[in-house]
């Protein structure tokens, strides 16, 4: 790596972190300048929806690591400042708000932002969750208000309106699909997140979404909704999904399409790689282009950005893992979770309590998702990529050659 | 402290864990990757430490397993 002097990192959260800290630990001495558009060292986002809406963590904990360590590792930050353009020609970037940097090596982690819905722009009721700031505004507002409207029953809206039941609000959810989570776990376990949150007394309104917002100044006070019912509110937390920020991208000749698009490489071009949410990339194991928002992918890709980066070749082919804590429920899962499989109980059942549900392409098993059975749910784990042939991921990238052999404690990718 | 990654393994070093149960998500990962320091609780999947000082043999395992934890639910003193 003689000739690459210069690496930038796009993006101060986890896949951008991960991927320096990678940089480093493969022995790459070279200048790394780590570029992010907020303010805040580099932090934890999962939290945000659980311990912090809960109000059990203050806001140093979320803190991925202390400031020490960027000087430790000789990386320098630039927070605050948003990319808005890559000039692939003269491999510089431009900033907002300083001069371009140029790169010999460019990694893109710039993540995705909250969908926004522009009938409820304007409104000072109306509340995202992506950022810190988002967070501690809305565990405000959880508790000061009686009532909330989610827009969104996916992993955010669910989490919100678990927290937002646990401090007494009242909570009305509102999606349009058949169930909470249904488009993510499938209608059998959509089912069953329902109970879960009708017994803990959220009103549901699936099959529907939001014609109107009825206003009393800048507060949006009810919400008219498309099969006729109203919904009165004290806020409205949106929650319907995140878009991979790449409007910076435009123009740069890069292939964007669902987010950067990338090889099993995670390499988008010459010399440029993309990791985390912002990466579309061809995953070799399920045969298609895979893009997460999941925390522990981004670490992952992150290392194998970095790696292929620093020309050590590694394909990038994990088990996709993702967690979520509702009420008292633990969801898990490893692999994929495709719409169109067939899905069935492997452990217990939606009557018992635990369970783990099996997703299955072609009576291949390409994903597993546990209700309150983590160890159960593990033991599923080596079955995933038992027929994949490119069997490399985060373990057998760090361990080095010859430790994907060890099989009984077989080398886990985690998700 | 190990800050990233793999290091080598250095003479008369002592690895101690330390974890975060109330941080750890239970996916288990640092049990499948080392299984002679982690486990799980059965009812809830969070983290068992069973040995805080592991043999030299598990520090690599050990070191992939705080890697990967996707909570940062384990730290390393060494």
């Amino acid at each position: 790596m003689d000739d690459v002097h210069s690496v930038v990192v796009i993006g101060a959260s986890a896949a951008g972190l991960s991927a320096v800290e990678a940089l480093r630990a493969e022995g790459y001495r070279g200048s790394i300048r780590l570029v992010g558009s907020e303010s805040h060292l580099p932090y934890d986002r999962p939290p945000l929806s659980k311990q912090i809406l809960a109000g059990t963590w203050d806001r140093s904990r979320l803190e991925l690591r202390p400031e020490e360590h960027y000087q430790r590792l000789d990386i320098q930050l630039a927070l605050g400042q948003r990319a808005t353009g890559l000039d692939l020609q003269n491999r510089t970037i431009s900033l907002e708000r300083s001069e371009p940097l140029h790169f010999d090596r460019l990694i893109i982690a710039t993540g995705a932002n909250a969908r926004r819905l522009p009938i409820l722009e304007s409104a000072s009721n109306v509340f995202y969750l992506r950022t810190i700031e988002d967070a501690f505004a809305l565990s405000t507002v959880l508790r000061s208000a009686r009532s909330i409207a989610v827009i969104g029953a996916g992993f955010v809206g669910t989490e919100v309106a678990a927290a937002a039941r646990k401090s007494g609000v009242a909570v009305t959810l509102i999606d349009a699909g058949d169930n909470p989570l249904a488009q993510r776990l499938g209608a059998l376990v959509g089912s069953r997140v329902a109970r879960l949150h009708s017994d803990n007394g959220v009103v549901l309104r699936m099959r529907t979404s939001v014609l109107e917002a009825i206003r009393n100044g800048s507060n949006i006070v009810e919400l008219k909704l498309g099969n006729g019912d109203a919904c009165a509110c004290d806020a409205v937390i949106v929650a319907v999904g995140a878009d991979p920020e790449t409007a910076w991208l435009n123009g740069s000749s890069l292939q964007i399409v669902n987010g950067v698009e990338c090889d099993e490489h995670c390499r988008a071009a010459d010399g440029i790689y993309a990791a985390g949410d912002v990466a579309n990339w061809f995953h070799p194991g399920y045969g298609r282009r895979l893009r997460i928002e999941h925390r522990t992918n981004a670490s992952e890709q992150g290392v194998a950005a970095a790696r292929n980066l620093l020309g050590i070749p590694t394909v990038f082919c994990p088990i996709p893992f993702f967690w979520s804590d509702q009420y008292d429920v633990k969801l898990q899962s490893f692999g994929i979770l495709p719409a169109n499989a067939q899905v069935s109980y492997l452990y217990g059942s939606a009557e018992s309590g635990a369970f783990v549900a099996g997703y299955f392409e072609e009576e291949r098993l390409v994903g597993v998702l546990g209700w309150n059975a983590a160890k159960e749910t593990r033991t599923h784990v080596a079955t995933l990529s038992s027929l994949w042939t490119h069997d490399i991921g985060l373990v057998r990238m760090q361990g080095g050659a010859g430790e994907a052999g060890r099989l009984g404690q077989r080398p886990i990718r985690s998700g | 402290v190990v800050t990233a990654g793999i290091r080598s393994i250095q003479e008369g070093e002592v690895m101690e864990v330390v974890i975060y149960p109330e941080k750890c998500c239970g996916a288990g990962l640092c049990v499948l990757n080392a299984p002679a320091v982690f486990d799980q609780r059965e009812d809830d999947g969070i983290v068992i430490l069973l040995t805080s000082k592991p043999p030299v043999s598990e520090y690599d395992n050990v070191r992939r397993a705080k890697q990967i934890c996707p909570a940062m639910a384990i730290e390393l003193k060494e």
